[in-house]
C-alpha cells in the first residue's frame, strides 16, 4: 500500500535548513501535489469546520420539520412526522426544529440543504455509513481510503506550519464497541500517516497534547532536547547521514520539538479563552470542541472535524426517548454553532471558511433504509404509542436527511433540495449523494473531483472514481 | 511480462547454465525468449553465450506464434538452477559477480557488534541481551556468525513472536478489528503462531491456508463488514485477491471490476478463481453490475494442470492449494524468497515486493533462492539461514534511498528502520517494563476478538518447551467466611506487609476480585482489575525493595454505594510468583495473615502504616473453589520465563498506531518507514511511552549505580556499544550529580530517540 512518489519530498528534506518548516502534516511545499483531469472553479474558501452530527440526526426532527404532532397516549406511530413544532428563522422561506433558536437566528449566513441521499449499505451499520461519508467509499475496500481531511492536508497542506493541517476533535475510542471501525476511517489511509488526523478526543484537555509531557517543566524539556542533539552529533555513526529514514526521524522529532514550544499552542488553550466568551460555547465537550476549532481555525488550521461523539445506542443514536433526549441534543449544539457562526463572522473569517454540519444518515419513526431499498428492521416500534419512550424517531433512514453549511462561497439563505411532507419524507427534489457533496466541499476548497493519486498504479480519485459532481448553484454567483 | 524481463534473467550466468535455462523457457516461455532474440545484439555481448544459445534465441523468434494466453507467462516450473553449492555462499558468489558487472567496490563486513544487533533485530525482533552479545564479541571461532545466525532461528518462540507481525500484516489477522461484528471476520491467530513456532514448511503453510484446517479458516473468509457488500468484494474475491498478491505476487485487484489496465489479467479470470472458493457458481459482476454470464472456476496458471470444476468446493480448495504450491509454480517460491530478502536487506530483490511481474536486479539470485528453498523442502528458516549467513548480508549497511529513487543499485543490506514492535520491544528491553497481561488477551469476547494471549500459549504449552504448570496456591479472602455465599456491596481495603532480602528480578502478581480491585505495591499502584473471571498478571519487581514491602489492595464488591442490587459473592485472590530460589515466605498469597479494613484511611499505602486495629481476613474457598471456579486461570505457567508480552501479542494502541502499526483491514506487505511529525509527537509527549521511561528509571535507579557505570549500561543494553569519552560526559551531566530519576528517564528517552537505536544499521 504505498503513494506512488511525487517527487518532491527528497529534494524538500536536502534543503532542510530552509526556514519555513512545516510543523505537522507536511514535509514538503504545500503545491497541490496531485493530478486531475480537469481544473477546479477558483477556491471560496481556504478552510473547512465539519460539525458531526454522529449517530443518525433525524431530519424531520431538525432541519426539516414536517406536521407537529403533539405527546398523547395511544396515538398511532403512523401519524408522527415531527414532534417539535416547527419555528422561524431569519430566512422568510426556512423554518426549521424548535430548540434550534440561535441556529434560526444566523440561518441568513447559510444553505440549508434537504436532501443528502445516503448509500444503500444494506442493513445499517453506523460506523459503515460513517466510513462512507467521511471517505467516499464503502469498506470492505482493498485500498486504505483517506478521511476527506487527510485529502485537503494532502492537496493544500497546512495553512500555517505550527498548526497540524488535520484535526479530529471530540472522538474517544475507549469502551467504544464500533471503535475499530471507526479508527478505520479516521486515518489518512493509503496516502501515509503524515496526513493523518491530530485527535483530541478532549477539547478541554487539547493543550497536553502539545505541551511537553506531563509533569515536566519546559526547562527539563529544553535540556532533554538538547541532550538529545548533542548525542546524535557525537554519535560515531553520523557517518551515514544521508540515510533518508535518518533524515526523516531527526526532522520528525525537531517538528515535534517546535510545535511543542511553539507560541502557536496557546491556540489549543482552552483556559485562555475570555470567560463570557467560554460561556458562550459551553454546553459540554461539544460545545468545547466548536471553541477549539475557532481557536484553531484563527491560528491556522485547514480542516477540522468537530464530533458530537459516536457512541452505540448514544448522543444522536437514538434507539429510544427520541424526543427527549433531542430536546437534550439540541442544547447542546444550538448555541454553540450559532456563536461559531458569528465569532467568525465578527472576526472577517466566516467568507474563507466552509462549516458543513452532517450526519452519516436520518431517522424515521416507521421506515428503516428508504422507501425503494428497505433492510432488516434494527428498532421494536409499536403501531400504538402507550408511552412516551416511543415517541421519537429510532429507526434509520436513508433516503433524505439535512446539511447545514455556513461561509466559504456559498449562498446566503439559500435552501436547497426538497422533501416530501408525507410519509415517506424522502427526497423529491435535487436529491445530493454523499460523492457529490463531498465533491461541492471540494469545489470550495478549489480542489477538483478528479483529483488523485496513485496507489498500486492505479488512481485513486479525491471522490468516488472521480465522478462527484459539485451543486454549483449553492455557491453565490462570483 | 517484457521481453528484457526475461533477458536479465539470463544475464551474469555463465554460459552453460545459460543454454540450459533458454531452452526451459523456450519450452514453457517461447513468446518471452523470442522477445528477448529481438534484443539480439544487446543480449549478445552480456549473455556471454555461444554460437548454440544464440541459435536457440533465433529459434524461439521462430517458434514466437505458439503464443500462451495473457497471464499465463508466470505459472512455469523453476528454470534450471546453476549448480553453485560449495564452501562459499552461492549468494556472495552472485553477489560477487553482479558487482564485477555493474564496477562496484566490494562491500566491507560490518562489525561482529553492528552485525549482532542487526540480526538479533531481523530474526528475533529483540535486541541482543547484554551477556549474550558479550560473550559473541569475545567468541573467537571462525564459524561463530554463523553459529549465532543458527542459535537465533533455533529460539523458536523467539522466533515466532517475532514473525506474527509479519504475517499479521501479510495475511491481516488482527486480534480486534473491523468485521468482528456480525462474525464478519475469524481470527487465525492460534494457527499462524503454532505454524511459526513449528517452522511449518511454507508450501504446507499456504495449503492450510487456501483449505483450511481447523484455526485457518480466517484467511479466505476475508473481512466483511454488515450489509451489503460490493461484488467485487465477497468472501471469494477477497480470497482471490489476496492469494494473488500474497502468494503470487500479482495484483487481481483491479481485474475484481474490470479486465486489469495495469497487468494483462481479465475480470474472467479472477472471477474463476473466486468460483473455486464459491459454494455456488459465481455471476460475474462488472463494476458491481451483474453480467449474466457465470464463471467456471479455474486457476491462474493453466499451464500449472486443470482443475477438476466437478468437485466440492472442499475437494477444489484441496487441488487448489495443491496447484499454487506445486513445484513446477516457480513464482510461488520466488514470491516469498524476495519477501523474506527484502525484509532481511531492506528492499526486494523485485519491487514493489508485490508486483513479481518486475524486473529482479539480480534475477538469477532470486532463481537460486526460490529453487534452493524448493529443494529444502519450503524451509523458511533455511532461507533465512542461507541469508544471513551470506557475506552480503552480513556487511556494512548503506543507505536507504528515498522511496521514490528509481534505479536501485545494490550497495549493501539497507538501513531499516524497527517496526513498530520492534521498537516497542526495544524500549521494553531497556526500561524493564514489559505491559501487563490484559484480560482481553486472555478471553475471547462474544464477537470472536482478543484471546489471543490464550491461543499463544496453548502452542507454547504443547510444544517442547513444554513449562510448568505452577500451582494456584492462594485462597480467596473476604471480611466474612461466608463471603462466598453472599456479601454486601462496597469497598473492602485489605493490607499485607512481609519482608524481602534481595529484590527479585521478576516477581509477578497474579490476582483477581470478584468484582473489582486496585492493587498498590509500596504507594504505587501497579494495575486494576473489574472482570474476575480475568486475573490481572502483573509484575511488581519494579516497585519492591529489599526489607519491608507493602501490598494495599482496594477491593469492592458490587453494588457500590448508590447503585440497587443485593448481597452477592465476594472473593479476593492474590498470589506472588518468583522465579527461581525465593523462599515461600517470600512468595505470598493471599490467607488469613491479611487485615482488612470498611473504612478508607489516611497513609493506609505506606508501609509503616499502623493497622492494628484492622482485622484478619476470612479464607472464604481455596483457589479453584466458591462459586469461581477459576483453577486453570490462576495456574498459568510461567517457568522461568516471566511473561515478557511481546508488542505484537498486545492491541495496537496510540504509540505502535503512531509508529505505523497497520490497523489490519487491507493486506500491508511492507510499512512506511518515512519518520512523520505526528510520531515525533508522540515520541515526544505521548503518555504510553511517557510512562515506560518513568517505570524504567525506577528501574534503573534502584540498581544503584555509579554514573559511569549507569551510562555505560544503557548504552550498552540500548545501542550494543560503550558510549564515547564526549558521549559519556553528555550522558553524566543529563544525569545530574547525585543522579536523580528524572535524569535517567530523560537520558533513556535521549537513547531511545537516537537514530542509532531506533534504524538497524
Amino acid at each position: 500500500m504505498r503513494v506512488e512518489p511525487s517527487g518532491d519530498r527528497r529534494r524538500f528534506l536536502q534543503s532542510a535548513s530552509a526556514a519555513a518548516l512545516s510543523a505537522v502534516a507536511a514535509s514538503g511545499p504545500h503545491l497541490a501535489r496531485g493530478f486531475a483531469e480537469t481544473p477546479a472553479p477558483p477556491a471560496t474558501a481556504d478552510a473547512v469546520i465539519l460539525l458531526w452530527m454522529a449517530g443518525g440526526m433525524a431530519h424531520t426532527e431538525t432541519f426539516d420539520p414536517k406536521r407537529y404532532t403533539p405527546y398523547e397516549k395511544g396515538m398511532r406511530s403512523e401519524t408522527v412526522l415531527s414532534t417539535f413544532p416547527a419555528i422561524d428563522t431569519a430566512v422568510d422561506n426556512i423554518k426549521i426544529s424548535a430548540g434550534l433558536e440561535h441556529i434560526a437566528s444566523v440561518m441568513d449566513r447559510g444553505t440549508l440543504i434537504r436532501t443528502q441521499v445516503a448509500g444503500d449499505l444494506g442493513k445499517i451499520l453506523h460506523s459503515r455509513h460513517q466510513y462512507h461519508w467521511h471517505t467516499g467509499y464503502e469498506p470492505p475496500l482493498t485500498v486504505a481510503a483517506p478521511h476527506l481531511g487527510a485529502w485537503i492536508a494532502r492537496a493544500l497542506g497546512p495553512r500555517n506550519d505550527a498548526i497540524p493541517a488535520f484535526v479530529d476533535i471530540g472522538q474517544p475510542y475507549a469502551g467504544n464497541g464500533e471503535a475499530e471501525e471507526l479508527k478505520a476511517f479516521q486515518t489518512a489511509g493509503f496516502l501515509g500517516s503524515e496526513y493523518g488526523p491530530f485527535r483530541i478526543a478532549e477539547p478541554s484537555q487539547a493543550v497536553t497534547t502539545v505541551r511537553p509531557p506531563q509533569g515536566m517543566s519546559v526547562e527539563r524539556f529544553r535540556r532533554r532536547y538538547r541532550a538529545y542533539r548533542k548525542l546524535v552529533a557525537q554519535s560515531p555513526l553520523t557517518r551515514t547521514a544521508s540515510d533518508f529514514q535518518r533524515e526523516s526521524l531527526l526532522r520528525s522529532l525537531d517538528n515535534a520539538y517546535r510545535l511543542l514550544n511553539s507560541p502557536a499552542a496557546s491556540a489549543f488553550d482552552l483556559s485562555q479563552e475570555p470567560a463570557e466568551s467560554f460561556a458562550a460555547y459551553n454546553t459540554g465537550r461539544f460545545g468545547q470542541g466548536c471553541l477549539l476549532a475557532r481557536r484553531l481555525l484563527e491560528s491556522g488550521a485547514r480542516f477540522i472535524e468537530v464530533s458530537s461523539e459516536y457512541v452505540p445506542f448514544k448522543w444522536w443514536d437514538t434507539h429510544d426517548n427520541g424526543h427527549t433526549r433531542l430536546k437534550q441534543l439540541k442544547t447542546i449544539i444550538d448555541r454553540p454553532i450559532a456563536q461559531l457562526v458569528r465569532d467568525l463572522e465578527s472576526r472577517g473569517m466566516l467568507n474563507r471558511t466552509l462549516i458543513v454540519l452532517a450526519s452519516e444518515f436520518s431517522r424515521d419513526m416507521l421506515l428503516e433504509g428508504k422507501p425503494e431499498k428497505k433492510v432488516p428492521d434494527q428498532v421494536q416500534q409499536p403501531e400504538v404509542i402507550a408511552e412516551p419512550k416511543f415517541y421519537g424517531m429510532h429507526r434509520h433512514f436513508t433516503g433524505a436527511g439535512s446539511v447545514l453549511m455556513f461561509g466559504g462561497g456559498v449562498r446566503p439563505g439559500f435552501l436547497y433540495g426538497k422533501t416530501a411532507d408525507e410519509r415517506p419524507c424522502t427526497s423529491i427534489e435535487n436529491p445530493v449523494s454523499i460523492t457529490d457533496l463531498h465533491a461541492t466541499i471540494f469545489r470550495a476548497l478549489g480542489i477538483p473531483p478528479t483529483y488523485h493519486l496513485e496507489t498500486e498504479k492505479r488512481p485513486f480519485y479525491i471522490t468516488k472514481d472521480g465522478k462527484g459532481r459539485a451543486i454549483d448553484a449553492v455557491f453565490s454567483a462570483s | 511480462m517484457a521481453p528484457v524481463l526475461v533477458f536479465n534473467r539470463y544475464v551474469g550466468v555463465r554460459s552453460r547454465q545459460c543454454r540450459t535455462a533458454v531452452l526451459g523457457d523456450l519450452f514453457f516461455n517461447p513468446r518471452e525468449v523470442s522477445g528477448m532474440a529481438l534484443q539480439f545484439s544487446a543480449a549478445c555481448q552480456a549473455l556471454r553465450c555461444t554460437g548454440a544459445t544464440l541459435l536457440i534465441c533465433l529459434l524461439a523468434q521462430l517458434a514466437g506464434g505458439v503464443q500462451p494466453a495473457a497471464g499465463q507467462e508466470t505459472g512455469r516450473p523453476p528454470a534450471a538452477v546453476a549448480n553453485l553449492a560449495g564452501r562459499e555462499n552461492p549468494i556472495d558468489r552472485m553477489v560477487e559477480d553482479y558487482r564485477g558487472r555493474h564496477q562496484l567496490a566490494a562491500i566491507p563486513p560490518a562489525s561482529d557488534l553492528r552485525f549482532a544487533r542487526r540480526v538479533w533485530l531481523d530474526l528475533q525482533g529483540l535486541l541482543p541481551p547484554d551477556d549474550e552479545l558479550a560473550t559473541f564479541l569475545k567468541d573467537r571461532r571462525a564459524d561463530k556468525r554463523q553459529r549465532l545466525v543458527q542459535r537465533l532461528l533455533a529460539d523458536r518462540r523467539a522466533y515466532a513472536d517475532h514473525w506474527l507481525t509479519f504475517w499479521n500484516d501479510t495475511l491481516r489477522n488482527a486480534y480486534q478489528g473491523t468485521g468482528f461484528i456480525d462474525d464478519g471476520r475469524r481470527q487465525i491467530t492460534g494457527w499462524l503462531y503454532k505454524s511459526l513456532y513449528e517452522n511449518k514448511p511454507y508450501d504446507q503453510f499456504v495449503r492450510e491456508l487456501i483449505s483450511p484446517v481447523p484455526g485457518s479458516e480466517g484467511f479466505i473468509r476475508g473481512v466483511v463488514w454488515r450489509g451489503v457488500i460490493n461484488a467485487s468484494q465477497r468472501r471469494e474475491m477477497q480470497a482471490a485477491q489476496n492469494i494473488g498478491q500474497v502468494f503470487l505476487g500479482t495484483n487481481l485487484k483491479c481485474a475484481s471490476c474490470h479486465d486489469s489496465f495495469i497487468n494483462d489479467w481479465k475480470s474472467s479470470q479472477i472471477w474463476a478463481l473466486a468460483s473455486v472458493f464459491a459454494e455456488k457458481p459465481l455471476e460475474i459482476h462488472r463494476c458491481d453490475k451483474p453480467t449474466g454470464v457465470v464463471a467456471e472456476a479455474a486457476f491462474l496458471y493453466p499451464a500449472l494442470g486443470a482443475l477438476d470444476t466437478g468437485q466440492d468446493r472442499a475437494k477444489r480448495l484441496v487441488q487448489l492449494s495443491r496447484l499454487l504450491t506445486s513445484p513446477r509454480n516457480e513464482r510461488f517460491a520466488r514470491t516469498i524468497s524476495n519477501r523474506i530478502w527484502a525484509q532481511l536487506l531492506g528492499r526486494g530483490l523485485v519491487e514493489p515486493v508485490d508486483e513479481m511481474d518486475h524486473p529482479a536486479w539480480h534475477p538469477e539470485l532470486l532463481n537460486w533462492l526460490a529453487s534452493d528453498l524448493v529443494q529444502h523442502n519450503y524451509d523458511l528458516q533455511h532461507l533465512m539461514e542461507q541469508i544471513c549467513t551470506s557475506r552480503t548480508y552480513q556487511g556494512q549497511s548503506a543507505a536507504a534511498p528515498a522511496p521514490e529513487q528509481a534505479d536501485f543499485v545494490f550497495h549493501g543490506p539497507l538501513v531499516k528502520r524497527m517496526s513498530a514492535e520492534q521498537f516497542v520491544d526495544a524500549v521494553s528491553e531497556l526500561t524493564h517494563d514489559w505491559p501487563p497481561i490484559t484480560g482481553s488477551m486472555r478471553k475471547r469476547d462474544g464477537r470472536g476478538q482478543g484471546g489471543q494471549l490464550t491461543a499463544i500459549e496453548q502452542t507454547l504449552q504443547s510444544g517442547t518447551t513444554k513449562q510448568p504448570v505452577q500451582p494456584a496456591r492462594g485462597r480467596w479472602i473476604w471480611n466474612a467466611a461466608d463471603a462466598a455465599r453472599a456479601a454486601p456491596g462496597g469497598h473492602l481495603y485489605l493490607r499485607k506487609t512481609w519482608q524481602l532480602n534481595r529484590v527479585p528480578e521478576t516477581a509477578l502478581a497474579v490476582t483477581t476480585c470478584d468484582n473489582q480491585l486496585t492493587l498498590f505495591v509500596n504507594g504505587r499502584k501497579m494495575g486494576s482489575s473489574r472482570d474476575w473471571t480475568r486475573p490481572l498478571v502483573v509484575d511488581i519487581a519494579s516497585a519492591l525493595k529489599p526489607g519491608r514491602n507493602v501490598l494495599a489492595v482496594d477491593a469492592a464488591n458490587w453494588p457500590l454505594k448508590g447503585q440497587p442490587g443485593a448481597a452477592n459473592p465476594a472473593g479476593f485472590y492474590f498470589q506472588l510468583r518468583i522465579p527461581g530460589d525465593a523462599s515461600p515466605t517470600e512468595e505470598l498469597v493471599s490467607d488469613a495473615s491479611w487485615v482488612w479494613s470498611l473504612r478508607l484511611q489516611r497513609d493506609w499505602l505506606a508501609a509503616d502504616f499502623d493497622s492494628a486495629d484492622w482485622k484478619p481476613a476470612a479464607v472464604v474457598a481455596s483457589a479453584g473453589g466458591g462459586p469461581w471456579n477459576l483453577k486453570d486461570a490462576l495456574s498459568q505457567p510461567d517457568g522461568n520465563h516471566h511473561p515478557r508480552v511481546r508488542a505484537a501479542w498486545s492491541v495496537a494502541g496510540n504509540l505502535m498506531r503512531a509508529l505505523g502499526r497497520p490497523n489490519r483491514e487491507q493486506v500491508v506487505t511492507r510499512r512506511d518507514s518515512w519518520a512523520t511529525t505526528l510520531q515525533g509527537l508522540e515520541l515526544t509527549n505521548g503518555a504510553v511511552l511517557n510512562q515506560k521511561l518513568q517505570t524504567g528509571a525506577r528501574y534503573w535507579s534502584a540498581r544503584k549505580l555509579d554514573p559511569n557505570q549507569l551510562v555505560l549500561q544503557l548504552y550498552t543494553t540500548a545501542l550494543g556499544r560503550e558510549p564515547n569519552v564526549s558521549e559519556l560526559q553528555t550522558a553524566r551531566t543529563l544525569l545530574g550529580q547525585p543522579i536523580d530519576t528524572q535524569g535517567i528517564e530523560d537520558l533513556l528517552w535521549v537513547l531511545i530517540m537516537l537514530d542509532e537505536f531506533q534504524l538497524i544499521y
